[in-house]
């Protein structure tokens, strides 16, 4: 009697294939490997052997499987293989955390110091299912269905890395040329921000762009950002400098104009989305907002179908009639600042008017300021770790409609007897409660002995003049400065009552113009500066770890005529300006913002061009 | 000792340890106890399981990895070990021959070999190296592959 012959626990074969003619055609391969006889790659391994081939290859190599035939092209395109390579190459843990961990930070996770390093914040919030119970076990099938496109995340934190990007520029209407205005008054730090007078805004895949210019129409131009296809790349240039594409061209495809203001000569000052809504990958609505030169506001809705309405339009009280040249936009709430630091947060219902919580004014305050609106967890993000776990009902409460919220106002401040420092205004609301729903204020300033010694040390222009653009997201404030280097602070103290304070972590150096632009997100900073170049940067992602990583990543260039070998030397420099004269002036990145799969950029000397840089090709 | 069969009746007699590489005849023979009787393999010939024996004999004294512990360990390893490069510098049907083993018999490392093996063969090759190595039939149009390829070029850059 014999044992029942063992059925393999793991893997079935797919199919035996005994061709006839194989064996001559081993015969006669004269190769190293003979050519394949009965037993094949393709015909023999299992998706699950071939899988745990494939797991030992880097991205060039998957990229290539993808072509070789179908059935491969479907197994390279695993999502558990770019979700690994993901993990490798861009998160850099010492190992895979298992899934339910990886899922405890997707779904209930929003505290900026805990998120997995390079995973846009975009996939954190609400959209992923929950999972509970299964505390170990990477089930497979699970993270099948995760719902992230590994490889494109893949894609996009590659291109990032290596500075790969397509640049498509925004047209505005042909034939719609702005006439030329005197210059308005000189600009004082009260005159309100230096900034372009393009402004742009993006959210999923379209972008919103208004001229500022007086005497512009009071319209809002619509393009849609697809992914672009990548032109073809010339190989020359410096390692870490990449040569400029050919710009595609994209034309508005919608426009949104208030019909309130048809007889109206306003403008528009300001422009802003609604982060709660655009932030989200799979949103199909965005909320903008638009303030207008005569003092009023509104609101528009727009799907992905382009159908668009203006749903909230507001005059504000007599007492503020200067016009909004900065808002901040976290649906249910506006904060908007006027150029003399009239601060008021309004509360959006989807029928009543706005209703006005707070309104505040600052002597103190100068340009350039930051004003952010994020939801906020009293008990939570920002303390101790234990302290994060909550159950999960109130978690579920909190994504889907969060109460509390932050504001944060961050601006210059004349520092005595001379120079300037930062300050930062941290509000924190309970929309559930009454009164205007008031938590708690703190202020802090950036550490003044830091400011008095840099400026004893060094030249007085330093702290004499006031930095260029400053931008926040939590924990970092980085501001950029007239003499071609940034500053990045590091906002701490949990909540209220611990005392909050700015502590300076680094200055970042490499830009041979002022720094006029600096965005942030995700700990991914991005810089605009005068010699026309935008330079990337990697903040560290666990402020708690005491590890500062801030590197500079890649430097971007989009102008052609500066794509003659990357950033010169300082004595190329001094030989072409002693042989030629100074150089023109470059293309100078006046404002930058940026998003996971992108960088937006308005540059130019007079005529300002709108650049959208995209991570995708 | 233990006695296998193969699919074409071959018997080999080895030692129980040897044997036990192999999680699936380690898990019959705890089930089953001790007796004479041989263990039909039907999936594995008689030249392949030679080699398989030969790898288990080498590595006898080193520890089994429990199934989960052991993926941790294994992925560490990135490198094959030379005694490991000689014995799997085989033929390419004689290399799928001891995976599909590796893979029925539950020898992880090994399997693991094996794997690492044929991605290295993969490393650096275009698209037709790999197909002529493998001889895998293109089923893709012209349209399509061009298609692929283009979606992929920023992997190329690098």
């Amino acid at each position: 009697m014999s044992r029942a012959p063992p059925t393999s626990p793991r893997i079935k074969r797919r199919r035996l294939s005994h061709d006839e003619d194989s064996d001559s055609a081993a015969a006669a391969g004269p190769s190293r490997w003979p050519a394949p006889a009965t037993t094949t790659l393709d015909s023999n391994l299992s998706d699950e052997v071939l899988l745990a081939v494939f797991s030992n290859l880097a991205a060039r190599d998957l990229t290539r499987l993808q072509s070789v035939s179908q059935r491969i092209n479907r197994l390279a395109q695993d999502p558990q293989l770019w979700k690994r390579l993901f993990y490798n190459v861009f998160v850099q843990q010492p190992r895979l955390p298992t899934l339910s961990g990886l899922r405890s930070l997707l779904a209930n996770d929003t505290t900026p110091s805990q998120r997995i390093r390079g995973l846009p914040s975009r996939y954190y919030s609400g959209h992923t299912h929950d999972v509970k119970g299964k505390a170990r076990a990477v089930d497979q099938e699970d993270v099948r269905h995760d719902g992230l496109d590994w490889q494109s995340l893949y894609r996009v934190s590659a291109n990032w890395q290596s500075g790969n990007f397509a640049v498509t520029e925004l047209l505005a209407r042909a034939g719609k040329v702005a006439q030329p205005v005197e210059p308005s008054t000189p600009r004082s730090s009260l005159a309100g921000p230096d900034r372009p007078l393009t402004l742009v805004q993006s959210a999923a895949n379209l972008i919103f762009t208004a001229s500022r210019q007086e005497g512009s129409e009071a319209v809002v131009r619509v393009y849609r950002c697809d992914a672009q296809q990548r032109s073809p790349r010339t190989q020359q240039g410096s390692q870490d400098v990449q040569e400029p594409h050919d710009p595609t061209k994209s034309r508005p495809i919608a426009e949104l104009r208030s019909p309130r203001l048809s007889n109206s000569k306003a403008t528009i000052t300001e422009l802003r989305v609604d982060v709660a809504t655009s932030g989200a990958a799979t949103s199909s609505v965005a909320n903008l907002f638009v303030a207008y030169s005569d003092s009023t506001w509104s609101i528009f809705r727009v799907t992905s179908s382009l159908d668009h309405q203006e749903v909230v339009h507001l005059t504000p009280p007599a007492s503020t009639t200067t016009p909004i040249v900065l808002a901040s936009f976290h649906w249910p709430l506006v904060a908007t600042c006027t150029a003399d630091f009239h601060i008021s947060l309004y509360q959006l219902g989807d029928s009543q008017q706005p209703h006005l919580l707070k309104q505040m004014h600052s002597l103190t305050c100068h340009w350039p300021a930051t004003i952010s609106l994020a939801p906020f967890q009293v008990e939570g993000p920002r303390s101790k770790l234990g302290k994060r776990r909550r159950s999960s009902t109130e978690q579920q409460s909190q994504s889907r409609q969060p109460s509390t919220f932050r504001l944060t106002v961050a601006y210059c401040s004349p520092a005595y007897p001379h120079g300037w420092t930062l300050a930062l205004q941290e509000i924190v609301l309970d929309l559930r409660k009454g009164a205007g729903g008031f938590v708690s204020s703190r202020f802090a300033t950036a550490p003044s002995q830091h400011a008095a010694s840099r400026s004893r040390d060094n030249a007085a222009q330093r702290s004499a003049a006031p930095p260029l653009a400053i931008t926040y997201d939590d924990p970092y404030l980085v501001v950029g400065s007239q003499d071609n280097h940034l500053e990045v602070y590091e906002l701490r103290g949990d909540v209220a009552p611990a005392p909050l304070r700015l502590a300076h972590r680094r200055v970042l150096y490499g830009h041979m113009g002022s720094v006029l632009s600096v965005a942030l997100e995700d700990g991914r900073c991005v810089s605009g500066s005068s010699d026309g170049s935008v330079m990337v940067w990697a903040l560290a992602d666990r402020p708690r770890l005491n590890k500062t990583r801030m590197d500079h990543v890649v430097t971007l260039r989009s102008d052609k005529q500066a794509g003659t070998g990357g950033i010169p030397t300082l004595s190329d420099l001094l030989a072409r300006v002693r042989k030629e004269g100074m150089p023109p002036v470059p293309h100078a990145i006046k404002w930058v913002s940026t998003a996971y799969d992108r960088v937006l950029s308005v540059l130019g000397s007079e005529d300002e061009q709108v650049q959208v840089w995209s991570f995708t090709a | 000792m233990v006695v296998l069969e193969t699919s074409d009746q071959e018997r080999f007699t080895v030692d129980k340890d040897v044997a036990e590489r192999s999680l699936l005849i380690k898990q019959m023979l705890d089930d089953l106890g001790d007796s004479d009787m041989p263990i039909p393999l039907p999936n594995v010939t008689s030249n392949v399981l030679k080699k398989v024996l030969e790898y288990c004999g080498h590595h006898r004294h080193e520890p089994v990895l429990p199934t989960d512990e052991g993926e941790e360990s294994r992925k560490r390893l990135t490198d094959i070990s030379e005694w490991d490069q000689k014995f799997i510098s085989v033929d390419q049907e004689m290399l799928f021959e001891i995976i599909l083993a590796a893979n029925y018999l539950d020898i992880k490392p090994l399997l693991d070999v094996g794997c690492k093996t044929v991605a290295n063969m993969i490393k650096g090759k275009t698209p037709e190296e790999i197909r002529r190595l493998f001889n895998i039939q293109n089923d893709f149009t012209p349209e399509e592959e061009a298609q692929i390829r283009k979606e992929n070029e920023w992997a190329e850059d690098r």
